[in-house]
């Protein structure tokens, strides 16, 4: 393989708040490889938005601070680089497609201006004129009708589907290296999203930038992603390429996603959600946060003392888990209780 | 646009109804006051002879319709009638007094939404420093202190102890610097204050972390995406503040000696001279109607969003 885009190593990201320090973001590392789509996936809350955020240096401070480890960009730490060089790779190297594409426009400026706007801050010859015209071809690429006249459009003249269509535009405008995706989705009409995703893929396909693509539904990594990372109260609990994952997940929070998601082939109330809320990220259990809800673990005491290493368990797979080697059997009998063969691939 | 324009004649045509209102109102509200008028004008020592025949050279012994009718046929026609202690037309005595009031109000403004804009952006973008304390409590001293404290308190400073700066009259050109600067500090602290929250809250929208993510620099993120929103209810304070400046400029021209419009309806209350008095209420009646609909326009300029 060759050389990763990207490598965050043990980046934790914190938030002081009254209640005490929120360890949004625990000590995480992970990697990404050029012209790979990597998922992240997790609960709502479980950092994806923060690592997101530490990667483009935009962690509000206060009240956040990151406080440990490094995200190595071609090599230079991006934590430690001067906020002018940051501010450089920002929007031309690192494209950032945001959630929520009603409030993630200016609603003062045009749609074309705001995509214009990110090509001349990185491309300072650029003519006004040739903004306009590379900015309408961007929205030609993502598909948006009639780019001319949509252009000189304000934010609450689009459709949400056409806005998250212009939020992309601007995030490949300048070809980035890393672009990343977080929840594209969930803020639109399930009738669009299909088509966005589509979008997002043609964007990402036609740039060969390396995704990130946050979400919190699996559903999603099985079709778009090729390797995913699983996060749970700030931690990475598990590593693996799609297909290892839907075949044999090793991380029992990994397995409770996977049979929380709705199937077209298992009826609704046999859906098997994972028991309990998110853990507390200021006061986290012991041992392996996930233990109070795990139904692996069994009460037995290494859960509760012991915080387990993302452990290598084959063909690239890498779980948080001290007894990942029971995953696979219990997934077994979820699939028997869900009366449907939930081991058997992708959805 | 064509929306913008017919809201403007739409809104100039039912103000003609308002204006009508407000003629009512006034004329019955002087009529009501407690005091003769013409024994005010006529003066302590005149007979009781004297004061009748000013009362029917005024027309005061006429019904209160035949007046009314008097009075708005005349606004009809352009002509608000005669001040009964000067004799000259109405409209003579405001016109004179309209330049002085006006370009202290303009100025006033200017100076009010210029610092105010300014101190209240610094203090959103540095908030809870020092440099936001401070402008919070040079704001909250502007607010609070008496128009005619501050006036007097600057007349000793600049004109008396440094003498840098003409204490009162308009007869210099720096003669409005005092005066400006007093009647400025309410609405620059007013407007810095509402900047200041309103950038607050533009800072935490979506859209900033939008620019942000692109690689805009802090001026642009601060002024271009984040100034131009927030400024939409700013604009709001600023046409409110000088509305109020256009008529509540009394105390500052009494304190500097301004010969501006507000001592003019000040000492015609007092003298009873109705016709000024109407005349007054109802060209700032008029200058208000007139300051929305600009305002209405400046509106649709600065946010899309809105149209009429
Ligand atoms: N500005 C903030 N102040 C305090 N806590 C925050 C802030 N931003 C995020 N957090 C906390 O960090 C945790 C992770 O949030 P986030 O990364 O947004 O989750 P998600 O995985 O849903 O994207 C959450 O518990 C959230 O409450
Ligand atoms: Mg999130």
């Amino acid at each position: 393989m060759s050389s990763p885009v990207l490598s965050i190593r043990g980046l934790t990201t914190e938030f002081v708040t009254p209640a005490g320090v929120v360890k949004a973001v625990n000590d995480v590392s992970w990697d990404l490889y050029p012209g790979e789509t990597l998922g992240v996936v997790g609960e709502s809350g479980s950092g994806k938005s923060v690592t997101a955020m530490s990667i483009l240096g935009l962690v509000q401070s206060p009240p956040g601070r990151i406080v440990a480890g490094e995200i190595l960009f071609d090599g230079r730490d991006l934590l430690t680089m001067s906020a002018r060089v940051l501010r450089q790779l920002r929007g031309s190297q690192i494209g950032m497609i945001f959630q929520d594409p009603m409030t993630s426009l200016n609603p003062v400026l045009t749609v074309g201006q705001q995509i214009a706007e990110a090509l001349q801050l990185h491309d300072r010859g650029l003519s006004r004129e040739q903004a306009r015209a590379r900015s309408i071809e961007l929205l030609t690429m993502v598909g948006v009708p009639n780019p001319e006249g949509r252009y000189d459009q304000y934010p609450h003249e689009h459709s949400g589907g056409m806005r998250q269509r212009a939020m992309i535009a601007m995030a490949i405008a300048n070809d980035p290296k890393v672009l990343i995706a977080d929840e594209p989705t969930t803020a639109l009409d399930v009738t669009i999203q299909a088509q966005v995703l589509d979008v997002l893929r043609t964007a990402q396909e036609r740039t060969d930038a390396a995704t990130i693509l946050i979400t919190h539904d699996l559903g999603l990594i099985a079709e778009h992603a090729d390797r995913v990372i699983v996060m749970y109260g700030g931690k990475v609990v598990e590593v693996a390429d799609v297909l290892s994952v839907f075949a044999a997940p090793r991380h029992p929070y990994t397995l409770g996603l996977m049979t929380s998601l709705p199937r077209l082939d298992v009826e609704l109330e046999r859906l098997d959600p994972i028991p309990g809320s998110p853990p507390s990220l200021i006061d986290l259990p012991t041992g392996c946060s996930f233990h109070p809800r795990c139904r692996v673990s069994k009460g037995r005491d290494v859960c509760r003392t012991q915080v387990p290493p993302l452990y290598e368990v084959g063909g690239g797979q890498r779980a948080a888990c001290h007894f990942s080697e029971e995953v696979p059997a219990e997934m077994a009998v979820a699939a028997r209780a869900m009366g449907t063969d939930a081991g058997n691939g992708a959805p | 646009m064509r929306g913008t324009a017919a809201h403007i004649v739409r809104t100039l045509l039912l103000s003609l109804i308002t204006l009508f209102g407000v003629s009512i109102l006034i004329f019955l509200m002087l009529r009501v006051l407690p005091g003769d008028p013409a024994r005010v004008l006529a003066g302590l020592n005149a007979s009781e002879e004297q004061v009748s025949r000013l009362r029917e050279q005024l027309g005061l012994d006429e019904s209160l319709l035949t007046q009314y009718w008097g009075f708005i046929t005349g606004v009809l026609q352009g002509d608000l009638g005669e001040s009964a202690r000067t004799s000259r037309p109405v409209t003579a005595e405001i016109a004179v007094r309209i330049p002085a009031t006006l370009i202290l109000a303009v100025v006033a403004t200017v100076i009010g939404s210029v610092v105010g804009v300014a101190a209240g952006v610094i203090a959103a973008v540095r908030r809870n420093s020092f440099v936001d304390h401070a402008i919070s409590s040079v704001a909250m001293m502007g607010v609070s202190m008496p128009v005619y404290w501050l006036g007097l308190l600057l007349i000793l400073l600049f004109a008396v102890t440094l003498g840098w700066l003409p204490a009162a009259g308009s007869a210099e050109p720096l003669s409005i610097v005092l005066p400006a600067t007093t009647l400025a500090a309410f609405s620059t602290a007013l407007i810095s204050r509402m900047t200041r929250a309103s950038m607050l809250e533009v800072l935490g929208q979506d859209y900033i972390r939008t620019a942000e993510a692109k690689g805009a620099p802090p001026r642009t993120v601060i002024i271009k995406h984040g100034l131009r929103n927030a400024f939409i209810p700013v604009l709001t304070v600023i046409s409110l503040q000088f509305g109020a400046l256009l008529g509540g400029a009394v105390l500052t021209e009494t304190v500097f000696g301004w010969p501006g419009i507000g001592r003019l309806l000040v000492d015609s209350i007092a003298a009873r001279d109705f016709a000024v008095v109407q005349g007054i209420v109802l060209v700032y009646a008029a200058a208000f109607i007139l300051l929305n609909v600009i305002v209405d326009v400046l509106y649709v300029v600065v946010d899309p969003r809105i149209r009429y």
